[in-house]
């Protein structure tokens, strides 16, 4: 960290911050990275483009329930007979976009709860990880369903679902980071300064503290895309008919032992994404740990 | 000892009040949000007449405080109430569902653990090595997949497809214990592990990577004795707290992890009754099972601090 060398020179870690958002850059230098960026990119690929490339309506009927593939249904027939390769490159949309949606908002929020806990007086502090704590004694799935339960399964409830479950977690995590930092020269010279109570949050800190919160994002997406699928597995997420990769586990596991594909191709997607998104997660963590602070979870 | 009291009472009366916090956030949950109970309950069929009589009945009508003093004097008092769907008492039906998710909880604990700790271990003392790496990578891969999806897996390899040596699901006949049918949780105990084992492996191997750095260990070494002893003896003892906080962590993901879980192999436990009464908005069962999963999560808490507490004098100052 640069000192002070006179009066006027602010003490700022512009290399610091700068060398955070180079974060994802130097990242690349291990290959579990690049690994996991073309997996991600694989199945996003799919989710995005997959749409238009299905040969069918997803929620057409082409052929009776769990045939073999076919012709008109290169990979065969789901539970009720629509066209399995079709469903698949529809159901990706759902599922990622709300898990996106989700994470962001949580990680958003919790961001700005931590920050402002772990910068301000005891009292802010103590209500703010009170509250958080309160949260915290529920696991996450037990609050979702909570909350579902009271509000029914629509899409927007559910992306306020996977944030605040989040929210709590990545609180932590933002708060301690912001304790770290906030003792620091460059933080004083701007209260000093007269900056903002803002300006100082998300012009000083947020800046420096990038990498823990990189990493949380993507632990996050992770997890967000796991209750996701979970709760579509369940019935309490995406509704059928809708096409999509945790409905699709569910509606075909009566079929598993002889059409095993229909279930197996969403979670070969799951999988691949979920691990693809904790490849480059852990690859942000090795580059990020190699310089100021070890990254945990 | 006043000390030791005073930082129990202390975590226990945290304790009480994050569980007191949560009655309300319940409470708040089902009765405040749009939509009240009455309206759930009935759902599409409801007409004016219905919801006032259903309402009265659940005493909606009254203020908000005096429904939450009742609401609580009935859970503190276990009084409560009969499932909306089954008209079975809640008590039963939790009861059971309770124990069979402790009996699949302390299942997945010991085979955990010990599993945790020697896999640590090893990849500790080979740490940087092939073997390390190639652990370290399947553990990351373990982490990420969602915990279904991996009972999907292992149904797919060892029930439904590939072998046909376990059950898919359990099918456990209602009232007959599940000792009487052990096979039924094999899968479950399986997937569970498999989720789980990442963290705690991973604390292991931290804490003995930072143990075997340390002098008494050189030391150790120096006098010639035995690598194993050297492990056993003194590497170990001295991880363990950290192996603890572990366990205790461990316990409170499987506590959310035992839920979706049970759901898919249709195990008869809370989990698996928590997500049926979601379904069919059985607030009744819903309210009740929340509130214990709470309850457990405080305790095991609780608890985990206070071992932590125990074996680590050390920390004790910092109280």
């Amino acid at each position: 960290m640069t000192v002070a060398t006179g009066a006027l020179v602010a003490p700022t870690t512009k290399a610091q911050a700068r060398w955070n958002q180079m974060l994802l850059v130097r990242s690349f230098h291990y290959t579990r990275t690049r690994t996991g960026l073309a997996l991600v990119v694989l199945v996003a690929a799919v989710a995005v483009f997959g749409p238009w490339l299905a040969p069918h309506n997803p929620f057409a009927f082409v052929g009776a329930p769990f045939s073999p593939a076919s012709a008109t249904a290169p990979l065969g027939t789901d539970t009720l007979g629509r066209d399995l390769l079709s469903r698949f490159l529809d159901g990706g949309r759902t599922i990622l976009v709300i898990s996106l949606l989700g994470t962001v908002l949580g990680v958003g929020s919790g961001t700005i709860v931590g920050l402002a806990a772990g910068y301000s007086l005891r009292a802010v502090d103590e209500v703010l990880m009170r509250f958080v704590d309160m949260l915290l004694a529920f696991p996450g799935i037990v609050l979702a369903l909570l909350l579902i339960t009271v509000t029914g399964p629509n899409l927007a409830v559910l992306v306020g679902v996977i944030g605040l479950t989040f929210m709590p977690l990545t609180a932590r995590v933002a708060r301690a980071a912001a304790i770290q930092e906030r003792e620091s020269d460059y933080v004083k010279y701007a209260e000093a300064t007269g900056r903002s109570l803002w300006a100082i949050l998300t012009k000083e800190i947020l800046p420096n503290i990038t990498a823990p919160l990189t990493v949380e994002f993507g632990v996050r997406l992770t997890r967000a895309i796991g209750l996701m699928a979970a709760l579509d597995y369940l019935g309490l997420g995406v509704q059928p008919p809708t096409a999509d990769w945790g409905v699709m586990i569910q509606e075909n596991q009566p079929g598993l032992t002889f059409e095993p594909l229909t279930v197996l191709l969403p979670v070969a997607a799951i999988v691949v994404v979920t691990i693809g998104i904790n490849l480059v997660t852990d690859g942000i963590g090795h580059a990020a740990a190699g310089a100021d602070r070890k990254v945990g979870d | 000892m006043p000390m030791v009291i005073r930082i129990v009472a202390r975590r226990l009366a945290v304790g009480l009040l994050i569980l007191w916090a949560t009655s309300v956030i319940v409470f708040v949950c089902i009765h405040v949000l749009p939509g009240d109970a009455a309206e759930t309950i009935l759902g599409k069929q409801s007409n004016p007449y219905m919801l006032r009589v259903l309402r009265q009945e659940l005493g909606l009508s009254k203020p908000l405080l005096t429904q939450y003093i009742n609401w609580l004097d009935n859970l503190v008092t276990l009084n409560w109430g009969k499932s909306l769907v089954s008209s079975l008492s809640v008590a039963s039906i939790t009861g059971s569902a309770a124990e069979n998710t402790a009996i699949l909880t302390g299942f997945t604990m010991i085979v955990l653990t010990p599993l945790a700790i020697v896999l640590g271990a090893v990849t500790a003392t080979k740490s940087g090595k092939l073997w390390d790496n190639i652990a370290s990578l399947v553990m990351l891969c373990l982490n990420a997949i969602p915990d279904f999806v991996v009972a999907i897996i292992l149904i797919y390899f060892l029930a439904a497809n590939v072998a046909h040596l376990f059950p898919a699901a359990s099918l456990v006949t209602p009232g007959t214990s599940i000792f009487s049918q052990l096979v039924v949780t094999v899968l479950p105990t399986a997937t569970l592990v498999l989720v789980l084992l990442p963290y705690p492996t991973r604390m292991v191997r931290a804490s003995m990577i930072e143990v075997l750095q340390s002098d008494y260990i050189m030391m150790a070494r120096l006098k010639g004795m035995p690598e194993r002893r050297v492990i056993m003896r003194h590497a170990l003892r001295n991880a363990m707290g950290p192996m603890v906080q572990a366990c205790g962590l461990t316990l409170l993901f499987l506590s959310g992890g035992v839920i979706i879980v049970e759901a898919v192999f249709n195990y008869p436990g809370l989990g698996e009754t928590l997500i049926t009464a979601v379904n069919q908005r059985d607030i009744p069962v819903i309210q009740v099972i929340v509130v214990l999963v709470a309850a457990a999560c405080v305790l095991i808490n609780l608890i985990s601090d206070l071992v932590v507490l125990a074996v680590t004098p050390k920390l004790r100052a910092r109280l």
